[in-house]
């Protein structure tokens, strides 16, 4: 079990209440939450808990339900699993704060859970059984509280030139993260896309756990000019480099450059199997940085954050659309050839993905409908899927995995999604596995649900977090670890003509992807 | 969870109400408020000051028993909650359904 995450069985019966409020009571405040969050936390949980046991089990049906407590350093993540009967959210009627004696009790547990936690999520994993996630995020100061408004003033880009200086490039020290902030702020306003980097204390205790490896460029007289960092999840073997600033008066002079190559650096001495980057499209100028890196493009993320500039400032930078990404990747370590089933109809735009990376794929042959070669209809004699889903509420986006197949899959994503554009989620992107020859034979169907190409999230063999690779039998060709990403957007409209790509190749790509577009 | 009431003369239940009000306890409070009503004492006084937790299962029952105490002429008051049991009759709009006071004087008085 890992260490960060508590775990705590019982019977569903509601006598076992107080023991799962005295876990989640000691679990918050040994994170640091104060006694109000502290309570809210322990009520939703009780909540969850009393809904779980009254309305999961037929009645004398003797069942368990099991109470996991994940901290990180954002803050609780609590998770109450049930192997019960399937819950229907949209079944849930509003409770009205304002109504009078005779206002409707029934939502009333759920509004709790609401009012009292940052999130909320209902997850039905089909034959696997329910999950209710709940998370509440500690109230850390943001950089707004470190500084003035005037210190925290949008650069000049017009500035001259600093000094000559000499740079020192080193893994970020904890007193630097308020500046490491501040750069950001005063670069990007409060528009970064992973709000993270606005928390000095969530940047250092992030850098302590693995999910953050912050580089900083400093001047001989010690001021931080520069950041950039990887991140992911501790134990991923694929990471995201980005959060990358460079002062105005310091740029022109490779302080960039200094700075990647200590990421990359560091990477590679941590025994990473690849690295992805995702740039911008309102200007081409990261894409060409990535290039240069030789970071290829595999997939665009359309809409993947918000157009809105939310501070004073920089309101005159507002976006003329939701910002879409370029998915880039390098490799770092060479690996055998393994094999993907790519959906037929987009089997050559996925070849044309993999020349670009480089990378050692074999296709399936089309018409391949399973791993024994077996050609056919969908398959219904699986047991069970397995769908994961992973929501971003500061971006109004969310990640829909599809880890295993099964009977009902196609229904859950689609009632999934509904759920997810119901909470007001504007662009829900779905990753389909590669490896896994039933992607080649779903694929059209999830498409009839809206999705459409976004490109490929290449992955290593031993991608699985946590564990070693699953050892590829002699002679054999294992399949590949890579993901399929599909996109759905239910709120923005994609102007592509305003897309800024920099290179050929992806270019070709944002026009296939716009062929694809239902919506284009 | 302890509960424990006292009937005045004067129409006026006082039910002192300890520890948790959960799914699992909730039921033992509702049949004291049930009772007390059945007994004619419309007018319930809760003194809450050794209340450490209460779920939405408790807050359905005291919005039963005011509905009740409503009609009978009477109603249902709540004193000497903690800051976090204010909070929570404050977020689900309570303090405008039923007086909450601090101590047992001020919600004896003006009946």
């Amino acid at each position: 079990m890992p260490k960060d995450t508590a775990v705590l069985t019982i019977p569903n019966d509601t006598s076992y209440l107080p023991v799962v409020s005295a876990l989640v009571t000691a679990a918050a405040a040994q994170l640091g939450f104060d006694e109000a969050d502290t309570g809210d936390i322990r009520l939703a949980v009780d909540e969850a808990c009393a809904h779980v046991i009254e309305t999961a089990f037929e009645p004398g049906e003797e069942q368990d339900l099991t109470i996991s407590c994940r901290r990180d350093p954002s803050g609780l993540h609590i998770t109450i699993a049930d192997k019960g009967l399937p819950f229907d959210p949209a079944s849930i009627q509003a409770y009205d704060a304002g109504g009078g004696l005779d206002r409707d009790l029934s939502g009333l547990p759920f509004y709790l859970m609401q009012q009292a936690m940052d999130e909320v999520h209902f997850v039905n994993k089909g034959w696997a059984g329910k999950e209710l996630q709940l998370a509440k995020y500690l109230k850390v100061p943001a950089i707004e509280a470190y500084f003035s408004q005037e210190e925290l003033r949008p650069y000049d880009v017009q500035v001259a030139p600093a000094p000559p200086s000499t740079y020192q490039y080193r893994l970020m020290a904890p007193e630097d993260a308020v500046e490491v902030a501040r750069c950001v702020y005063r670069t990007y306003g409060r528009t970064y896309p992973g709000e993270q980097i606005y928390f000095p204390e969530r940047v250092v205790a992030m850098n302590q756990s693995g999910e953050m490896v912050s580089a900083v460029a400093v001047t001989g007289s010690g001021e931080v000019i520069g950041h950039a960092a990887l991140s992911g999840q501790p134990g991923d073997r694929v990471m995201e480099v980005g959060q990358a600033v460079v002062v105005p008066a310091h740029r022109g002079r490779g302080i960039l450059k200094g700075l990647l190559d200590l990421v990359m650096g560091e990477a590679r001495r941590r025994g990473l199997a690849g690295l992805f980057v995702r740039a911008v499209t309102v200007h081409p100028f990261s894409q060409r940085v990535s290039l240069k890196y030789g970071f290829q493009e595999s997939a665009v993320l359309l809409g993947y954050a918000g157009r809105e500039r939310q501070m004073k400032g920089f309101a005159d930078q507002q976006l003329p659309q939701r910002e879409s990404l370029v998915h880039s990747y390098y490799p770092l370590q060479d690996e055998p050839s393994s094999l993907a089933y790519p959906p037929p109809h987009h089997r050559d735009m996925i070849a044309r993905i993999y020349r670009n990376l480089g990378l050692a794929r074999e296709l399936a042959p089309p018409g391949t409908g399973r791993p024994d070669g077996e050609a056919g209809p969908p398959p219904d004699d699986r047991p069970r899927y397995r769908l994961s889903t992973q929501v971003v509420p500061a971006l109004e986006i969310a990640v829909m995995a599809v880890t295993g197949y099964g009977p009902g899959i196609e229904l859950e994503v689609k009632g999934k999604l509904g759920e997810l554009c119901r909470e007001g989620i504007v662009t829900v992107y779905l990753h389909l596995p590669l490896g896994d020859s039933h992607t080649a034979l779903l694929c059209e169907r999830f498409e009839g649900l809206g999705f459409f190409f976004s490109g490929i999230l290449p992955m290593p063999l031993d991608a699985a977090r946590g564990r070693g690779a699953e050892g590829p039998a002699v002679g054999a060709i294992v399949p590949c670890k890579d993901l399929l990403c599909l996109q759905y957007l239910y709120g923005p409209h994609i102007d592509y003509d305003l897309l800024q790509i920099h290179s050929d190749f992806c270019q070709g790509l944002v026009r296939y992807i716009r062929a694809q577009d239902p919506l284009a | 969870m302890r509960i424990s009431t006292s009937m005045g003369n004067d129409g006026v239940a006082l039910i002192e109400v300890d520890g948790r009000v959960d799914a699992h306890t909730s039921r033992r409070m509702n049949q004291a408020l049930q009772e007390a009503l059945a007994q004619g004492h419309s007018r319930l006084v809760l003194d809450l000051s050794s209340l450490s937790h209460m779920s939405s299962a408790g807050l359905r029952a005291l919005l039963q028993a005011q509905r009740q105490a409503v009609q009978d002429g009477g109603e249902v008051r709540v004193y000497g909650l903690n800051a976090q049991i204010r909070r929570i009759f404050h977020l689900v709009g309570f303090q405008d359904l039923l007086r909450i006071s601090d101590t047992r004087q001020e919600a004896m008085e003006g009946w």
